[in-house]
C-alpha cells in the first residue's frame, strides 16, 4: 500500500478520530498528538489494514485504546482543564457568549461521566454511528451500549436541568 | 413535527431506543424551533453535539515515505557534483587565479602584520617574566608534604 492509498483510506476518518481523542483527553494539543500517534500506528500496520473491511472502525478502536492508555498512564492528569475553545461565528456576541456558556456546561458534565459512556455518547450523538459500528469499535454488545448511552443521556439532561433551575432560582 | 411527537421521541431517546433518522429529526427540530422550558436541556444537548462535530483536525500531515525522495535527492546531488568537478577541471582560469591570492599583501597590511607580531612577542615576554616568579609556589607543595606527614 502506498502512502497515497493509505491517506485516502484514513483521511475521511481523521476528524472523527481527532474528536474522539478530544473527548477523552484534556486539550486540543493532546488530541492532535494522539491523532498523529494513532496515524503512525496505523501506518505501521498498513499490511493489516488491507485485510480489514471497515478501516474506519479499526481506526476508531485504535484511537480509543490509545487515548485510554494515555489516561491510564496519567500522562495528562497534571493538566485537567476542560477545554472550551469553540469557534461559532455568525451569531451576535451576546448570543455567542450564552452559547459558549451552555456548551461548556455540557462539556463539563460529559467529562464527569465514566469514560466508557463518554466514548459511546461521542460515537452515537456526535458522530452518528449505528449501534453495530459502535459495537465493533468498543467491543461491547449492542444492548449494553444502549444501556450505557441511555445512562449518559439521562445524566447529562439531569445535570443540565439542575443547572438551569439553579440559574432561575438565583435570578 | 408536533410537540407531542417530539416528547415521544425524546422519551425514546433517553432510553437509547431512537434510530439515527429519528435523532436527526430531533436535532433539526431543536435547531429550528424555540422550545418550552422543560425541553430546554435537550436543545442544549443537541446544540452541543452539532457544534462539537464542527471541530476538525488541524495538526500537521503525518507519515512520510522519505526513501523515494532521498533517492532522487541523491541522484540530483551526484549530478551537480559531477558537473561541478567537470566544469572546474576544464576551466583552468579558476586554478590560476587562486594560487597567488593569499600571499599578495599591500605595504600597509604588511606593516600591520609586523606590528601585531611585535606586540604579541612583547606580551609573551612579560608573561614569561611573570611566570618565573611562580616557581616559588613549589615550596608550598614541599611544605605541605611535611604537614601531611604529621597528620
Amino acid at each position: 500500500m502506498t502512502q497515497q492509498d493509505f491517506l485516502s483510506k484514513i483521511n475521511p476518518s481523521r476528524d472523527k478520530m481527532y474528536r474522539l481523542a478530544l473527548r477523552l483527553l484534556v486539550s486540543k494539543e493532546a488530541a492532535e498528538d494522539a491523532t498523529q500517534e494513532v496515524m503512525m500506528k496505523l501506518w505501521d500496520r498498513k499490511q493489516k489494514i488491507k485485510e480489514y473491511a471497515n478501516v474506519e472502525a479499526y481506526a476508531m478502536t485504535v484511537t480509543k485504546n490509545y487515548c485510554l492508555d494515555q489516561l491510564k498512564l496519567k500522562y495528562n492528569n497534571n493538566l485537567r482543564i476542560v477545554h472550551q475553545n469553540y469557534e461559532s461565528n455568525s451569531i451576535s456576541l451576546q448570543k455567542e457568549m450564552e452559547v459558549r456558556d451552555e456548551l461548556s456546561w455540557v462539556e463539563r458534565i460529559i467529562k464527569d461521566l465514566p469514560e466508557q459512556q463518554q466514548i459511546i455518547f461521542q460515537l452515537r450523538d456526535v458522530e452518528q454511528y449505528e449501534f453495530e459500528e459502535i459495537s465493533e469499535i468498543v467491543g461491547m454488545e449492542c444492548t449494553a451500549i444502549r444501556v450505557a448511552l441511555s445512562r449518559a443521556r439521562k445524566k447529562i439532561r439531569e445535570s443540565l436541568t439542575k443547572k438551569h433551575d439553579y440559574g432561575v432560582k438565583r435570578s | 413535527m408536533e410537540l407531542r411527537e417530539v416528547e415521544r421521541l425524546i422519551e425514546q431517546y433517553e432510553e437509547g431506543n431512537t434510530s439515527l433518522a429519528e435523532e436527526k429529526k430531533l436535532s433539526e427540530y431543536f435547531s429550528t424551533h424555540t422550545v418550552p422550558s422543560h425541553l430546554e436541556p435537550y436543545r442544549i444537548i443537541f446544540g452541543y453535539t452539532a457544534e462539537v462535530k464542527k471541530e476538525t483536525y488541524q495538526g500537521k500531515k503525518p507519515i512520510g515515505t522519505p526513501q523515494k525522495n532521498y533517492t532522487w535527492m541523491a541522484i540530483a546531488a551526484t549530478i551537480v557534483l559531477a558537473l561541478g568537478l567537470f566544469v572546474y577541471q576544464n576551466n583552468p582560469s579558476y586554478n590560476a587565479g587562486g594560487e597567488n591570492n593569499d600571499i599578495v599583501m599591500t605595504a600597509e597590511q604588511e606593516e600591520a602584520y609586523l606590528q601585531a607580531k611585535r606586540t604579541l612577542l612583547l606580551v609573551s615576554e612579560y608573561m614569561n617574566d611573570g611566570k618565573e616568579e611562580l616557581v616559588h609556589l613549589k615550596e608550598i607543595n614541599s611544605a605541605n608534604k611535611f604537614i601531611n606527614l604529621k597528620q
